[in-house]
């Protein structure tokens, strides 16, 4: 078997600018529809006023990659760099418009914290319906459940709906569910900025176990230190296209340059 | 999940034409059908008084008010039964495929959140809403099995053949919810039409009346809502009423196929750019 974890051969999505906005009405659809013989009847002019008003854009393009297995690779890049599209595509939530991913090995997307927690289930529940949502097996919760709630330091709010719970105690069990997934390659999205400094501490410590244990991760961050702490190589991304790939002190040198 | 032997290879690329769900893969993640159906039956009645009973009270007020209404007032017929247990008997599959169509339908938009953040086969998701509401149809079912006490009713062999006729309900409400579902994550219209669309269907479907009410071409029109043999294979069975139905629900059977298969293929076309529209 090779030792290529991920393999990305020019992969791009392509969005229609507007897409993510207003939902499409039924009106719309059809009258559009009702007017494609008329338009396809008149002048070149008028056939031309589609294309026109729908414009779209590369939110990733032509990006190609090679991630090795228990590689920790730093994707960096500013808002709307496409490096949370290229997240989203290996995750399978968005399909990409041209070119091909190859995994190899259980995907765990971590893009936000707590995902598909439910406020009026209790802290007990929600360890179970969340680990479910990343893809744990009810075994494997219940072998973990201990560690976790022993990670999440709620203690005696275990039974307490987490509608009841600080902030600060919330976000504590959603991650601690999410760092106690164990897949072959983890990927995630900016979400270790969240609570205060000694959990933070806890998390990057988990998260250097999970990959001294053989993870591949993907971490998309605009923290530089956070990306050089943990990862051995960086990726620039830049309207799309990959601008830089190497070493995390030299991408972070040309970023800043270049940022400011 | 159980971890396979050998490491998965995932191939992402963009796919075209039209398929089915996958049937494997909605097998690989039955965990998370099941936690999810375990989700909706937990919170649907949290921070509720009753709790459960609304589960009740929904389809017996109904028939309360029906009996008052229709059976009293109008005099509708109800082919020799008392009309309270012969309209129980219909809106018990009919609260629950509107309840299962209704949650299947808005089951997508509802569940944006998870579908921007985590992958799985998007079929779970109205799977799942369609599932949950059989909690309340088993507690309203208690219900008419003492209005049958009551009225002295004994259901005959034919009780046998109810299994049947609840998972067609099921099948119905599954075909439409994926239809709803997908339309209604990119057109925000569905939310306005499902509840008109519900009042409607439940009035071109004997629930209130008895279905020998209408003959000839209503009748056929009539038996092509799958809903009809539903309701009518609901009082055959438990309350003895008519005749074991025959070429009406092969008809409804072969509706409810060419919804499903036809609003599964919909669906699975949807999905791949849902998470860009939701």
């Amino acid at each position: 078997m090779s030792d290529v974890a991920i393999r990305i051969e020019g992969l791009g999505k392509r969005y229609r600018l507007g897409e993510r906005a207003p939902y499409k009405t039924i009106r719309e659809t059809i009258t559009r529809a009702a007017g494609a013989p008329f338009r396809a009847l008149g002048s070149q002019a008028v056939a031309k006023t589609p294309q026109k008003n729908s414009q779209y854009i590369w939110a990733l393009k032509d990006v190609s990659l090679e991630v090795k297995r228990g590689e920790a690779l730093g994707i960096i890049g500013r808002n709307g760099s496409g490096k949370s599209t290229l997240l989203k595509i290996l995750a399978r939530i968005t399909e990409p418009t041209t070119g091909r991913a190859q995994i190899q090995g259980r995907v765990g997307s971590l893009l936000e914290v707590g995902t598909g927690f439910h406020p009026e289930l209790t802290g007990r529940e929600n360890i179970y319906l969340n680990g479910a949502i990343l893809g744990m097996s009810k075994a494997e919760i219940r072998r973990r459940f201990d560690e976790i709630v022993a990670f999440s330091g709620i203690g005696k709010f275990l039974d307490t709906p987490v509608k009841h719970y600080s902030s600060g105690m919330y976000v504590r069990l959603a991650f601690a569910v999410a760092v106690h997934v164990t897949p072959d390659i983890l990927l995630l999205d900016e979400v270790l900025a969240v609570g205060d400094h000694v959990f933070r501490e806890k998390c990057y410590k988990k998260l250097h176990e999970i990959k001294a244990s053989g993870t591949t991760v993907l971490l998309v961050s605009h923290d530089l230190t956070s990306i050089g702490s943990l990862c051995a190589r960086a990726v620039w991304l830049e309207q799309g296209r990959v601008q830089a790939d190497g070493s995390p002190s030299e991408i972070a040198k040309r970023y800043m340059f270049c940022s400011c | 999940m159980p971890l396979p032997e050998r490491t998965p290879t995932i191939v992402i690329k963009p796919s075209r034409g039209w398929h089915l769900p996958s049937a494997r893969e909605i097998w690989q993640y039955r965990e998370l059908l099941y936690f999810l159906v375990w989700r909706d039956i937990k919170v649907r009645y949290k921070q509720t008084v009753l709790g459960a009973a609304w589960a009740v009270l929904q389809p017996f007020l109904t028939m309360v008010v029906f009996s008052l209404f229709f059976g009293r007032l109008a005099g509708i017929p109800s082919d020799g039964l008392p009309y309270p247990v012969f309209s129980y008997a219909g809106l018990l599959p009919w609260t629950f495929f509107s309840q299962a169509m209704n949650q299947a339908g808005n089951s997508l938009a509802s569940s944006a959140h998870l579908i921007t953040k985590v992958y799985f086969p998007r079929a779970i998701i109205p799977l799942a809403a369609v599932l949950a509401p059989l909690v309340d149809f088993a507690i309203a079912f208690v219900v008419l099995i003492g209005m049958m006490l009551y009225y002295g009713i004994v259901p005959t062999v034919a009780a046998l053949w109810l299994p049947v006729f609840l998972l067609l309900a099921l099948m119905t409400s599954l075909a439409v919810g994926l239809w709803l579902a997908a339309l209604n994550a990119q057109y925000r219209d569905i939310r306005y039409v499902v509840p008109f669309l519900t009042q409607l269907w439940m009035f071109a479907t004997p629930v209130i009346y008895p279905s020998t009410l209408l003959t000839g071409v209503w009748r056929i029109l009539l038996g092509l809502n799958p809903m009809t043999s539903v309701v009518e294979g609901f009082r055959w069975t438990l309350l003895g009423m008519g005749e074991p139905p025959g070429r009406m629900v092969w008809a409804s059977v072969g509706m409810v196929a060419v919804l499903l298969i036809t609003g599964a293929v919909y669906f699975r076309r949807t999905e791949r750019t849902l998470a860009d529209v939701v």
